[in-house]
């Protein structure tokens, strides 16, 4: 193949094209058109060693994946959402059970569970530097 | 009519208040995930109890935001 190119390249003019045009040797002389065949063999080597990597997959594959995260994404939110109406059951029930019977207990929860928000956000806004 | 103890309520307002508590800790926990902003803790505290959840997380989590969004 090389020695193809070789031959090509006395045969040609520097103003040929190569590989259908899409590159053209605009100086003359022997010297930048033998680099230029000597670059483009370089990159039909690296073509043929790294095609199938560097290339991207066809769209017909792209959309298989495509269609298979937004299938997970959806399959992971409805389990969230079940989970969470399982949790909002018997959190719900407990904190009316314990207003009904515990009071006391009720309340003292609400009032850490206020105390432990506020210092989480005032924590996270950054503000105990402002404090110090 | 008088009541004294929770005991005393009638089944109608425990029922009205489980469906406040459910909508309540439903309507923080979608919020709260869309915009990221720890849903699992807003969404629990608004199912225990009626209005302070909604309030603070107006006052520390929307409120912020958009007035952040605002100066940009």
């Amino acid at each position: 193949m090389t020695e193809e190119r070789g031959k090509m390249k006395e045969e040609q003019r520097p103003e040929e094209s190569l590989s259908g045009g899409s590159v053209q040797v605009s100086e003359s002389g022997p010297d930048s058109s033998r680099v230029l065949l000597d670059l483009k063999a370089g990159l039909d080597k690296l073509d043929m060693i790294y095609g199938s990597e560097a290339s991207p997959p066809p769209a017909d594959v792209l959309a298989r994946r495509l269609a298979a995260a937004s299938g997970q994404s959806r399959l992971k939110q409805k389990r969230e959402w079940m989970l969470f109406g399982t949790v909002s059951l018997i959190v719900v029930s407990c904190s009316l059970a314990g207003a009904m019977s515990a009071p006391v207990l009720y309340w003292g929860v609400q009032g850490l569970l206020l105390a432990a928000g506020f210092i989480g956000s005032v924590v996270k806004a950054g503000g105990w530097r402002k404090w110090k | 009519m008088e009541v004294n103890h929770p005991n005393e309520l009638p089944l109608w307002a425990w029922i009205l208040i489980a469906v406040f508590l459910l909508s309540q800790g439903t309507l923080l926990f979608r919020h709260a995930r869309a915009r990221g902003s720890w849903p699992w803790f807003w969404g629990l505290w608004g199912l225990t109890t009626f209005p302070l959840p909604t309030v603070l997380y107006l006052l520390l989590v929307v409120y912020p935001d958009r007035r952040r969004k605002r100066t940009r």
